[in-house]
């Protein structure tokens, strides 16, 4: 096993780096391998089993979500073991082929996020293939369905363990096959096919970006296609600000299409022609959020790229913005509850790629986590009810479902209330720190000038509301009223509602207090890599608890307490502190409490703790591209 | 075993399959069998041969030819017989030793109209040797005869054998190619005249040695008539590739060929262009390569959206494929063109990949055509209804094609595109980076037009006029044999590109860097004034040359 420890933070000094390693994070390619070989056996001996093959795939990806149990497991204490000091994130890489010099490598990389993610895409497979059980039981291509899911899991599983872009790129590209063979499905139908191949081929307009993107910061960065040094050197300075725009713009394309972001968005909506358990995994929970772990993934490259910390807006928060509101709106206007479901999620994508955008990283992962499971609780829900009333028209042929299915509706209504954002549900608390992480009007520590992002505060809020109204509608026209359909609608088996009670659970306060530990535990990632800092805590109106948190300490709980604690009412002095004039120097953006929580702080640890202060340029007069123009007069005080 | 394979084995694979042809020819047509079993067991020798030569080879030493042969062939114009291989050579050596077995395989069964196995067996066994001589060749007459020999047996073939409009696209083939290769010819004897092979190394200054003339032995020629030595060798391998605009002839040839005439049409013939350059003009003419750099960059790029943009033109799917075959040509060609080994590596990888892909879809094109009679996109349809399993192995081709990672075509694709960001120091980056944008754009375009093909063919309902039909069945034993080969090599080479590269990238490493006697001309390319670097290592030369 050759594990390599890379250094990434060469700046922080050695005392504070834990290198750490474990069998389940050295190991961690299994993961992705189970499900893998699990296709080619479904797909070679799937038929002549007796479950045609669904048992196969059900056991693998168990497999798979033990392991990624362990490995998050081993992971979150091994974080509390080191006691605030920065976790090295695990490499594991072998060279795959060699050409012209270039050492092309396979390997896998845990950190955090990866792991969070791991987490995410077996958990919810898993209750994918459990309800698919049921839900295409006697279907013509049944082995093939299974068969094709192993494969999505893998790939996923893949991409979000890799280790450099071009490991990345394979990922990507083999989710998007699977998605575009599971949308077509049925393929007998035109529409069907047709909606595969747009869903397809608008993913692959994104992926020039992709290409382009990613061979960019191949020989920007001197070579090498790893994520850690692409990383470290773009934040290190190292990347000439024009090549990282360049880059983190193309990689935006790829977003653009992948997370269905506004203007290439329109096949997401398409891509419901697919099964309703494919649209629940790859069209709400995993795939579509692969363009947000991409850029959470590269975040050094749009961090520096977009001059985040140091702008008002940006593409990346822009992009996002539109697309929450586009989404939201577009999601009030539509009679199929699974297209309501899939406008839904491309306004939930959005607040992710804004959340970004705006820097609030830990806040974007953590949405994606809550959003996951919530998301995947609906589809699946609407797939339950269209078992029911064969038919996915809310106006015509539901209403009234509340009766005749009891589990479905409460699951239904639970998950609704989460992504509407209704304390104390899963979706408040990420909902709620992306908000905060706009950071300007001066709410939670935020400082206003540059590194605030009011517009897409309003933004955010307007598609709170939003949101609360279509889901409101939708649940209504589905569960209350009167029952416009056909026949005798009954609840459907237990295969179908005990994964929908799994996933409405995760939304439930007290599951979301697991969250940190399971999911954000990605931000232990953030948190490990961030030294305590005393300027934060002085500066911000909320300290954070002592040591890293919500690894020690439940995310829950602090979400609360920040919640409830800005000194001031933040409409009115956040309307104040907007006015001010940008030109005048204000805190440094990284300093402005949650919003300093909510970036990762291995961009910022530089910032607060390298002892070479020269590699960041900040304490280069301005103009300089890179700086944050407030940042610059408050420099000395930090040093 | 080494010692023979050392000194017969590259003539036995190369002459074996002329062998097989007049064996072939001796064997009376009654007996058909005989002839279809003496032509399966010519072109198995081959193959096993071929796999001698992979298993003796030495990868540590893929830089180097291997298994040289060099003996007097015609004194007078100092013409030798010398074979070799090294690492570029090996991989498409044994591309051709798989493909034809193959071939002979799929067309065991039902010998397309007007049959005569006998002839066409013959024909291809031909075809096989002029195909393996161009790969070992290490003498430019003999490559040139190589070369040319490939010509008469596909004429014949898509002239005899193929469909309606033959006789024209045969015709247009042999001309189209003649006058290319008449071009080059005059490159390689004015390279003849004008080359000093004293440079490289060899007791005489006129020389048809590969090895020598791109070892260094050009250096004595002005840059000027580099220029136009490179232009004709650019005619000879540019329409064979072919590069757009020279590449009329193949939708032409691939649509009226017989099935197998096309899969070999695509997965070796079009690579002789390619190799040509890698093997000829590139390395002998390194500066002149540099001066065609931009021009052959600027053809690929046009080749791929205008090959892309002419696919999704066609209604005939065999027509398709062939101007998907354009398109797949210039990311090789854009490859080439960045002079650079990433760069090359990636057109080699891109030119095996290519073969085995094009190969399995003009298989499956010319069994469609059988269960259909036709190839008329809008008439066939529910492929994966009729015949799922054929169904299937066309979707996964189609992936393939349009360059899916994890399948064989992606790393010919990608390191193409990742190169021309960075071309050779002596190339103008900005146009290469425009190039790169532009080859991106057509991997969109790649996917709209096979993904169209697909759900044309394969989705939906089987057309009515077909659902009762008898001749549409699933894929047979006969074609499976055929296939499974391609198929499983697509997947392990996309898994384990390393395989190949590991034989190529010391090759081409070594092909842009060779050592000459006053330094590397190839050196030159990676320079930040590459032309002054070539003009002194001309000075250099024709000193060397005056002091003798």
């Amino acid at each position: 096993m050759n594990v390599q420890a890379i250094g990434v933070f060469a700046a922080e000094g050695a005392a504070e780096i834990v290198h750490v390693s474990g069998w389940f994070l050295s190991n961690v390619w299994i993961i992705p391998a189970i499900p893998a070989a699990s296709f080619f056996a479904i797909l070679f001996f799937g038929k002549r089993l007796p479950r045609g093959g669904s048992e196969v795939g059900i056991i693998a990806v168990g497999a798979s979500l033990v392991l990624a149990l362990c490995t998050v497991g081993q992971w979150i204490s091994t974080v509390n073991g080191a006691h605030g000091a920065a976790v090295e994130p695990v490499v594991n890489r072998w060279t795959w082929w060699v050409s012209g010099g270039v050492d092309f490598t396979i390997g896998t990389l845990v950190d955090g996020l990866a792991v969070a993610l791991l987490f995410v895409v077996t958990a919810i497979s898993l209750l994918v293939h459990i309800y698919s059980t049921d839900y295409v039981a006697g279907d013509v291509r049944y082995t093939h369905f299974f068969a094709f899911l192993s494969l999505f899991t893998a790939a996923m599983l893949f991409f979000v363990l890799a280790e450099n872009t071009i490991q990345m790129i394979v990922g990507w590209e083999l989710v998007g096959v699977c998605s575009f063979v599971l949308i077509g499905h049925w393929w007998e139908h035109k529409p069907n096919s047709d909606a595969a191949l747009k869903a397809f081929l608008t993913n692959r307009v994104g992926d020039i970006g992709l290409l382009v993107g990613v061979s960019v910061l191949f020989f920007a960065a001197g070579g090498t296609f790893s994520i850690l040094e692409i990383n470290t050197k773009a934040v290190d300075g190292e990347i000439g600000h024009t090549l990282l725009l360049i880059s983190a713009l193309c990689l935006l394309a790829a977003v653009i299409s992948k997370s269905g972001q506004f203007f290439l968005h329109t096949w997401l909506p398409d891509a419901m022609a697919g099964p309703t358990p494919v649209s629940a995994l790859i069209h709400a929970a995993t795939m579509v959020v692969a363009g947000v772990y991409l850029v959470a993934r590269m975040y050094g490259v749009f961090f520096e790229g977009m001059v985040i910390a140091g702008s008002s807006i940006n593409a990346l928060a822009l992009i996002g913005g539109i697309t929450t509101l586009v989404g939201a709106s577009l999601a009030f206007v539509q009679n199929d509850i699974k297209r309501v479901l899939a406008y839904s999620t491309i306004s939930q994508l959005g607040y992710m790629v804004m959340a970004l955008g705006v820097g609030a990283w830990t806040a974007a992962i953590f949405h994606l986590f809550t959003h996951a499971f919530f998301k995947a609780c609906l589809f699946l829900g609407s797939g339950s009810v269209s078992h029911a009333v064969h038919s996915f028209d809310m106006k015509k042929d539901m209403g009234g479902l509340r009766k005749h299915m009891p589990h479905t509706y409460r699951t239904f209504l639970i998950a609704s209330l989460a992504l509407a954002g209704l304390p104390p549900l899963a979706g408040f608390w990420s909902k709620d720190e992306i908000l905060a992480g706009t950071g300007g009007w001066g709410v939670f520590g935020g400082t206003g000038g540059n590194g605030a992002y009011t517009a897409m505060l309003v933004m955010g809020m307007l598609t709170a509301a939003l949101t609360a109204a279509y889901m409101t509608r939708c649940v209504y026209l589905t569960f209350f009223g009167r029952y416009r359909g056909h026949g005798h609608p009954h609840e459907s088996g237990r295969r179908i509602t005990v994964p929908l009670w799994i996933l409405a659970g995760r939304t439930c306060p007290r599951a979301s207090r697991s969250c940190p530990r399971a999911g954000p535990s990605s931000s232990a990632t953030t948190s490990s890599r961030c030294p305590p800092s005393t300027s934060i805590s002085r500066r911000s109106p909320t300290p954070p608890p002592a040591g890293p948190w919500p690894s020690s300490r439940s995310w829950w709980c602090w979400s609360a307490r920040v919640w409830r604690s800005p000194t001031t009412p933040w409409w009115t002095g956040g309307w104040r502190r907007a006015g001010r004039p940008p030109s005048l120097p204000t805190a440094p953006p990284t300093a402005g409490g949650w919003r300093a929580w909510a970036t990762p702080c291995w961009c910022r640890s530089t910032t607060w703790t390298t002892s070479t202060p020269a590699s960041w340029p900040r304490a280069q007069p301005v103009p300089s591209p890179r700086v944050p123009t407030g940042s610059t007069s408050t420099a000395s005080t930090r040093w | 075993m080494d010692a023979f394979l050392n000194g017969w084995g590259l003539t036995l694979v190369t002459f074996v399959p002329l062998v097989g042809a007049a064996l072939v020819m001796a064997l009376p047509s009654s007996r058909e069998l005989w002839v279809k079993a003496a032509a399966l067991g010519a072109s198995l020798i081959t193959a096993l041969f071929a796999i001698f030569l992979l298993a003796r080879f030495s990868v540590s030493r893929a830089g180097e030819l291997q298994y040289v042969v060099d003996r007097p062939w015609i004194d007078v114009i100092n013409s030798r017989y010398i074979m070799g291989i090294d690492g570029i050579s090996l991989p498409l050596l044994l591309l051709t030793a798989l493909i034809v077995p193959l071939c002979i395989v799929y067309s065991f069964g039902h010998f397309p109209e007007p049959r005569n196995p006998k002839a066409f067996l013959s024909l291809l066994l031909v075809l096989e040797t002029g195909m393996i001589g161009t790969f070992v060749a290490q003498d430019l007459i003999l490559f040139f005869v190589f070369f040319e020999v490939v010509l008469l047996p596909m004429y014949f073939m898509i002239g005899v054998w193929g469909g309606e409009n033959r006789r024209y696209a045969a015709i247009k083939f042999f001309l189209y190619t003649l006058f290319g290769s008449a071009l080059m010819l005059v490159s390689f004897l004015a390279m003849f005249f004008l080359a000093d092979g004293t440079l490289a190394g060899l007791d005489v200054a006129r020389t048809f040695d590969m090895r020598a003339l791109s070892g260094g032995a050009t250096a004595a020629i002005a840059r000027t008539s580099q220029l136009w030595l490179f232009g004709g060798m650019f005619l000879g391998f540019g329409i064979k590739v072919p590069m757009f605009p020279f590449h009329t002839w193949l939708p032409d040839a691939h649509t009226e060929a017989p099935t197998v005439g096309s899969v070999i049409l695509a997965a070796v013939l079009l690579k002789l262009g390619t190799y040509g350059f890698v093997r000829v003009a590139v390395p002998m003419l390194p500066e002149a390569a540099a001066a065609w750099a931009p021009v052959i960059g600027l053809l690929a790029v046009i080749g791929i959206i205008y090959g892309a943009l002419g696919c999704l033109a066609q209604r005939d799917m065999k027509r398709l494929i062939a101007f998907s075959s354009v398109a797949h040509m210039g990311f090789v060609m854009l490859g080439i063109a960045t002079l650079t080994p990433f760069g090359i590596n990636a057109a080699v990888f891109g030119m095996v990949a290519h073969g085995l892909i094009t190969g399995m879809l003009f298989f499956l094109a010319g069994s469609v055509k059988d269960r259909y009679h036709t190839m008329e996109m809008s008439r066939l349809g529910g492929l994966l209804q009729q015949a799922p399993r054929m169904g299937w192995i066309l979707g996964f081709c189609v992936m393939a094609s349009l360059g899916l990672p994890g399948l064989a075509g992606f790393w010919g694709e990608f390191p193409a595109i990742l190169a021309s960001y960075n071309p050779a120091e002596i190339l103008n980056e900005a146009v290469f980076r425009a190039y790169m944008v532009i080859a991106a754009i057509g991997t969109v375009l790649a996917a709209g037009y096979l993904l169209w093909m697909l759900q044309k063919t394969a989705f939906g309902n089987a057309r009515e006029e077909f659902v009762d039909s008898p001749d549409v069945t699933d894929a047979t034993p006969r074609e499976y044999l055929a296939w499974a080969p391609l198929l499983v090599l697509i997947v392990v080479l996309g898994f384990f590109p390393r395989l190949l590269h590991e034989a190529t990238d010391p090759a081409v490493r070594e092909s842009l860097q060779v050592e000459a006697v006053n330094g590397s001309p190839g050196d030159c390319l990676e320079v930040e004034r590459g032309e002054e670097c070539f003009e002194r290592l001309r000075r250099v030369g024709e000193q060397a040359g005056s002091g003798r």
